[in-house]
């Protein structure tokens, strides 16, 4: 006799599996409750993994993946600092013309130094960071203008008295902080020439690139060299201590092979005293999108193993609705049941159970995922792996717990389950 | 007498093994069956006629012997070719009915066309027939539970001829039901019968298997001619 499988037959053990469940409805609803949880943790763990992964890479990109940022760092060593400080003066402007020149892949390169002064006429609460910048500092990092105009090659050439201010800080100071009108800082009067405009991304208040990049929100720009009317600063221009150098690379290849190159430019001119590091935006891509393959795989197996339990419930249920039927196979099969048939009919009943347990969770997970957002303030992302994975893995568990009771079920000997109670 | 049997068993054995020591339930039974026959074996409980009932309509396999269904041994065939011999050939009823108890009489009916070929538009005039010929065309929705144990009796009759078997299979019918009762079951095998159902009962009452055309008893495992 040949097996043929039609739609009619399907919807019939549709119909059966469907019914026998709802007869028991809050056993069912139990047996499922482990699945839903298997799913929703691992939808969640999947959406927030995500998130934070998208939230750190949108930080790193940044900072650009064709740059190469170096900063000073303080020497910590007592010995090495004594040392340190005779050979090396730290990332000073006499760095910038070295690392200009270091190779010719090198397209711009911008500069900046903190400057640590009072503004006059904020809010309270608001404290911006005063820094003096080279006017490419601005396009390297990409920040666009809200207000007015950019800082010009000019207004550093020529030591203007302008400034720059976030749009942050513009907030803070109110009515004040119009193009045009004049701010003092230190104990100086600075143009306001333009206002730039918030480019973080996302609506996190601290966001994680933030930790590597700078609060451009709440800076004051200056252009570079106008701080000397503000604090002391050494004769010699080169010996200026910066706070950060940004090389932009020709391409993100560049980027990549430059690293070795800059780093002996460095060692030399710092005579190998390691006052400076750099931070390499596609290298830290690189270590993120690792660390967080690692973070997934935890997440996943424990989503996973919720799953496991949750089978095993599934599995319970099965064998237990098998004791219990056991007559109604016996029928079945006497009726002309094949043992396949009965075989199918539990498969269909575990991946029904399975199935609504699968969306069930994906509804709970984006729920919970949601609860998330509002409360902790992460950010979460949804993507076609997130749904499919966690339903193909609760599909499955359906049909490895649903496996043996079928099989159960039909290796039992047709007369026997008749004469059962 | 017609040449062909329907069912034809051949020095049928079924041994029973339990640690006290083996039971034969059936010892060498030779039996033939005819189209058309309404054949009642009556024995003591325990005399093996269930198990001689079973090995008729292919739930059981014989230990030794042959049992021939309609000129081809059964002992050969697969699970599923058994499970189509039940669903094509053969329609059981039961003492105790059967029926499943969550499903209407429809659905009960309806059973074993779901393990069939047919599709819903063909095999659903042919369950309302067979319901109305137990006289329940009015019951079609109700559940077993809501009906007395007559017409739970006719439901289980109805799905046993619904795929218009060769060959009708009861084992104590009438066990479970009351003697009025037991009258209208029987009245309705005896009209199957008219109607040209092969028909093949098993009781341990006497009176029950009067109205077949046909008596055999059932004793130690070995089967006799009554006359």
């Amino acid at each position: 006799m040949s097996y043929s499988v039609n739609r009619a037959y399907l919807y019939g053990l549709y119909d059966i599996a469907s019914g026998s469940l709802l007869r028991h409805r809050l056993r069912s609803f139990l047996s499922v409750l482990g699945i839903i949880c298997g799913v929703a943790a691992v939808f969640a763990t999947l959406a927030i993994g995500e998130g934070a992964k998208r939230e750190v890479l949108a930080g790193i990109r940044q900072l650009g993946l064709d740059n190469i940022i170096v900063r000073p760092v303080q020497v910590l060593d007592a010995m090495d600092s004594v040392t340190g400080t005779e050979l090396s003066a730290g990332l000073r402007f006499a760095d910038v013309a070295l690392l200009r020149a270091s190779s010719d892949a090198v397209v711009d390169i911008a500069w900046l130094k903190e400057l640590h002064l009072d503004v006059t006429g904020m809010s309270p609460g608001f404290t911006p960071q005063v820094v003096a910048v080279s006017n490419s500092y601005l396009s390297i990092q990409g920040l666009e203008m809200w207000r007015g105009r950019m800082l010009l090659e000019s207004d550093e050439k020529q030591q203007k008295m302008v400034c720059l201010l976030g749009e942050g800080v513009a907030r803070g100071l109110g009515s004040h902080a119009a193009v045009g009108e004049r701010l003092r800082i230190g104990d100086q009067l600075f143009l306001i020439t333009g206002i730039v405009k918030n480019n973080a991304a996302g609506k996190g208040k601290d966001k994680k690139g933030a930790a590597l990049g700078r609060e451009m929100n709440q800076m004051i720009f200056l252009p570079f060299g106008t701080h000397q009317y503000l604090e002391n600063t050494d004769t010699n221009k080169g010996n200026w201590k910066l706070d950060e150098i940004i090389v932009k690379m020709y391409s993100q290849r560049a980027a990549e092979k430059i690293v070795p190159l800059i780093q002996r430019t460095l060692e030399l001119s710092h005579n190998n005293v390691r006052d400076y590091q750099m931070i390499v935006p596609w290298q830290l891509m690189y270590q993120a999108k690792e660390t967080q393959k690692v973070f997934n795989f935890i997440l996943t197996a424990i989503g996973g193993i919720s799953l496991i339990v949750g089978g095993i419930g599934i599995m319970n249920v099965l064998l237990a609705v098998i004791a219990e039927r056991t007559r109604e196979i016996g029928i079945r099969r006497a009726v002309g049941a094949t043992r396949r048939d009965i075989v199918a009919q539990f498969m269909a009943e575990s991946l029904l159970l399975t199935t609504v347990g699968g969306v069930a969770g994906i509804v709970v997970g984006f729920a919970s995922s949601f609860i998330i957002v509002q409360f902790a303030g992460w950010s979460v992302a949804v993507s076609p792996v997130t749904i499919i994975l966690p339903l193909l893995t609760s599909v499955f568990v359906g049909v490895c717990s649903g496996v043996y009771p079928a099989i159960t079920a039909a290796r039992m000997d047709p007369v026997q389950a008749l004469r059962s109670a | 007498m017609h040449a062909q049997p329907l069912a034809s068993l051949k020095a049928v054995s079924k041994i029973y093994p339990l640690e006290e020591g083996d039971i034969s339930v059936l010892r060498s039974v030779n039996f033939s069956l005819y189209p058309g026959e309404f054949v009642a074996i009556t024995g003591a409980s325990g005399s093996g006629k269930s198990t001689l009932l079973h090995i008729c309509g292919c739930l059981d396999k014989p230990d030794a012997g042959e049992y021939l269904l309609d000129g081809s041994d059964v002992s050969r065939l697969s699970d599923e070719e058994l499970a189509g011999l039940r669903q094509n050939y053969i329609g059981f009823v039961f003492q105790d009915f059967n029926l499943l108890p969550y499903a209407t009489v429809f659905e009960n009916v309806a059973l074993p066309f779901l393990y069939s070929k047919l599709t819903p538009d063909q095999w659903k005039p042919l369950v309302r027939g067979a319901i109305d010929d137990v006289g329940l065309g009015h019951r079609l929705s109700h559940r077993p539970s809501a009906l007395s144990g007559g017409e739970r009796q006719r439901v289980a009759i109805a799905r046993a001829v619904v795929c218009t078997p060769k060959l009708l299979l009861a084992d104590e019918p009438t066990g479970n039901l009351d003697s009025g009762t037991s009258r209208e079951i029987l009245t309705l095998f005896s009209r199957l019968h008219d109607k040209g159902a092969t028909i093949l009962l098993v009781t341990h009452d006497h009176d029950v298997a009067s109205i077949a055309t046909r008596h055999l008893t059932m004793k130690d495992g070995q089967l006799g001619e009554e006359k």
